[in-house]
Formats: structure tokens, sequence, C-alpha cells
């Protein structure tokens, strides 16, 4: 690459303002220098296209994948800075820049085998039910929306029950305003779906009634808790939050790119004895079919189930009309 | 409403997907927040779907979608009690047209970038991570790393100045 030139003014006060380190006068001034010239303005975009693609790319994973490369030059700094030290001092001193530098090295690696443990648990046929709040219903989710004729509306998850069991096997049941409950499932080798006493509609697909917002992949947020997790192991960065208790562990994802659909941030609190989900929030859904933006979906019951339970059969009276699809 | 497939649905995914990174650095040009941006194209790609039905598919998607961009992101900066930048009407406008312009390059942009990321030290490279990848504040890598804020500012001052002096002189290369 060329030489640097010394950075003039309008770098500085564009990259302060970025960087989210700019005082009032700062902003003052560069909102004057934006006026005032098409080339400070020609600069300052320039500089904001490359933040905002940084940010993308970085998210996409494209920086570099080792700390050390930073942290390393501070071991060297830090030893040359503390030679006077005493001898009780130097050896407690590495022995934390070394603890930063394992952390660093090692707690991604033990969060994703907390989420192979957390996947493996979802994968046993265990029956559980949750229930869905909607933390944020997000902007423009007036019932209006409802009246749009995809399927289902997004909306009115607040209060739903979700149950769970084997591979393609839910139950989710919302109140829609008008009072009539609607109920779609999957028992592992068709989906379906009813609302109140009309015909159930039953597909081969096992997503077709369950696109509850819109998601380039077309996949399901969060009915396929499984398809989630899966995403959340390849598509997130994945964190601790909280292993403070013995009871709950916490773990959060940060979706890594926006070319892949799914919310922008998962957060899990589960069983470290056994991998069960108590509680997930996923923020920032994708909004296209006008869905909310944050859900959770907190564990209520491990109670078994009926056996036929995710069958629309178990869900009506016997000799209701069934629409199948091809 | 002539549409490249005969799937409306996949039709503006495909666009979609295909316009999202000139999109999102559009709407970065006037929020001049990542995180804003972020939410603003969510909100863009509902917008934009629930219009599709008005699409001239003869039309460049990008600049459809950059109409709309532009009124989002308008109507975001009304609703901000703070905003990083403090811009009149004016200003803003050019802001906006003159990002525009910009647009249609902006996968060159992408791609040049992504050679030049190569070029920077490893050291640069990772701070830049701290900052964009696990979007730690300046302030926290300097704690972390036991530097001032400013040491920390200025490696990342000087990593944006490389970039850019670098893709300038990649796109200016390709010029005919």
């Amino acid at each position: 690459m060329s030489e640097i030139d010394p950075i003039p003014a309008i770098d500085d006060l564009s990259l302060r303002i970025l960087h989210d380190l700019a005082d009032d006068d700062e902003r003052a001034e560069l909102a004057r220098l934006l006026a005032t010239s098409p080339d400070n303005r020609r600069r300052f975009l320039d500089h904001a296209a490359l933040h905002g693609m940084l940010a993308r790319e970085a998210k996409a994973g494209a920086m570099a994948e080792n700390p050390h490369a930073f942290f390393g030059s501070l071991e060297k700094v830090s030893v040359r800075k503390t030679s006077r030290l005493s001898g009780f001092w130097l050896p407690a001193a590495a022995a934390v820049i070394v603890a930063c530098i394992a952390i660093l090295t090692f707690m991604p690696t033990n969060a994703m085998a907390a989420l192979d443990r957390i996947i493996a648990a979802m994968n046993e046929a265990r029956d559980r039910s949750y229930t869905i709040e909607v933390i944020n219903a997000g902007p423009d989710s007036g019932a209006s929306r409802s009246d749009r004729g995809r399927f289902p509306p997004a909306n009115h998850l607040d209060g739903a029950t979700l149950w769970l069991r084997g591979p393609g096997e839910f139950v989710l049941r919302q109140t829609l305003p008008n009072g009539e409950t609607r109920i779609i499932g999957g028992d592992g080798t068709q989906s379906w779906s009813m609302k109140g006493d009309g015909p159930v509609r039953v597909s081969p697909d096992l997503n077709r009634f369950g696109r509850a917002i819109f998601d380039p992949n077309g996949e399901v947020a969060f009915l396929d808790l499984r398809t989630q997790l899966d995403q959340l192991r390849r598509l997130y960065q994945i964190e601790w939050l909280d292993r403070s208790s013995r009871e709950t562990w916490k773990l959060r994802g940060l979706r890594r790119s926006h070319e892949q659909g799914g919310p922008r941030e998962i957060e899990l609190w589960f069983s470290p004895d056994n991998g069960l989900i108590q509680r997930m929030i996923l923020n920032q859904l994708p909004r296209g079919n006008g869905g909310p933006v944050s859900i959770a979906i907190i564990l209520r019951s491990t109670e078994p189930l009926a056996p036929d339970y995710f069958q629309h059969t178990s869900h009506h009276e016997p000799g209701r009309t069934l629409l199948a699809e091809p | 409403m002539p549409h490249p497939s005969s799937d409306p649905h996949l039709s503006f995914t495909r666009q979609f997907v295909a316009a999202q990174p000139a999109l999102h650095g559009f709407l970065m040009s006037l929020a001049h927040d990542p995180h804003a941006a972020d939410d603003l194209l969510q909100e863009l790609a509902e917008r934009m779907w629930r219009k599709f039905d008005e699409y001239d598919g003869n039309r460049p998607f990008v600049a459809w979608g950059i109409g709309y961009a532009r009124l989002l992101a308008m109507e975001w900066r009304r609703k901000q009690q703070r905003l990083p930048l403090p811009l009149d009407d004016e200003t803003l406008d050019r802001l906006a047209s003159e990002a525009a312009d910009d647009a249609p390059r902006h996968d060159e942009r992408l791609d040049a970038l992504r050679a030049c990321l190569k070029g920077l030290t490893e050291r640069q490279r990772a701070v830049l991570r701290m900052r964009y990848q696990e979007s730690i504040p300046v302030a926290e890598i300097a704690i972390a790393s036991n530097r001032t804020q400013m040491a920390v500012y200025k490696m990342l001052k000087h990593a944006h100045q490389a970039l850019l002096i670098c893709i300038s002189e990649t796109l200016a290369s390709q010029t005919p």
C-alpha cells in the first residue's frame, strides 16, 4: 500500500464521529465542514461507506481470526514496561496475561461445545412446552398487517404456546384478536394448519405453515428450534454471557452476516446439566412479513404429551374437512 | 410488471440480497451508525416487498431501493432524539444525492476492500476485528489492551487511511 499522508481534519472528524468519540464541538465542526464543501462531503461519504463495509465484512468473518496479533504485542510491551517489578509480581502479571490469552483462545470453543450439548438435547425426542412472549412488537404491528393473506400473521404471537418433540414435530397454538384459535403443527412427515372450526390444511412441506416471518432463506425462525440452533452454530458468533449460576448458563449468538436470514441476536438460557433450553430470546427478527422485532420462548413444562399429540387429529373433532396441498 | 422470475417472492429475494450491500452503504451514509443502518435495512426490505408489485423491472433494482432508503433514513433521523451528526436539511439532501451517485459502484469498492484488507498488518486487522466484528468500543479495547484510547484510535485511523488509499488506487487502476 502507498505511504500514508498526514491526516486532514475532515478525516479525523469523520472517524471520531463514526467511532462515537466526538464531542459536541467536533460534531458541530464536522457539520459545518460538510455544509461548505463538496470535497468534504465526498471524503465523509468515503469514510462512512468504509465504516459500513468494514462492519459487514467483519460480521461475515473477513477479519483476522487471531486476536493474539494485538494482544501478543501487548505481552511484549508489558514485559518491557514491568521490568522493575518484583519477583513476586512478574509471574503474577505473566499469569494474568496468559489467562487473558487463554480465555480469548478457548472461550469460544467452550461456548460452541455448550451449544453442541444444547443441540444434542434438542435432538432427543423429549416433550417440551414453551410459552412465546413478544418483547418488542415493533413499529407498524397493527392488525391491518394480518389482513394481507400471507401465512400466518406473524403478529398475535404474544401468549402463544409451542410444543416440541422430535424433528419436525411441533404444535403452535395462537389466539387471534377475534378470539379464534389458530393451530399450526407438524408430525414429522407433514405439516398442518387450522383456524377456528375451519378446514384443516395439510402439506408435505414441513415448513409450509410455519413461515411466520419473511426470511430470504424461507426458514422458520422459531418454530423449528433445531434449525435455529444449527444456524446459531454455523452463522453466529457465539459467546458466553453468564456462567455464574449452577442452574442456568447463558449464551449469546450474534449473526455474522446480513446475507443470511434469521434474528440478529439470539440469547439462550440453558441447564448446564442436560442442555435443556429454559429460555431463548430472538432479537431483531426479520420483519418483512410484519412480525415482532423480539420474542422470548420460555420453558413451561417437560411433562410427556400424548403419543399422537403432534398429529392434527388430536386437535379437532373427527370428520373435519381436510384440504391436502400437493 | 416485468420481473426476471415468475415467482415475485423469489425474484424479490434474489434482487434484494444482491442489492443489500449497496443499500446498506447508502443507509450508512445517512445514519452514520452500522447498527442503525442494519435496522433500517430490515425495515427497507419490508417496505420494498410491500411495493414490489409497482417495481419496473427495467429499472435498476438498487436505484429503485435507494428512493425508499432515502425516505426511510430521513424518517429515522427525524425520530431520533440525538443524532451522531447534526446536519441541516440542505446538507443532508446533498449528502443523500452524492451517496446515491456512489451506490452503483459499491460492489467494486467492496471487492477492492476485500483485497486491500490483505495488505494490512495482522495487528491492524486484529484491532479492526475487535472494533467491527465484536463491536467493542474504542475505550474498552484500550482498557483490554492496556493502551490509551488515543493509541487505539490512531491504529484504527491509520488502518482506515491505508484502506481508503488502497481502495482508491484499486478503483483507479480498473478505470479504462
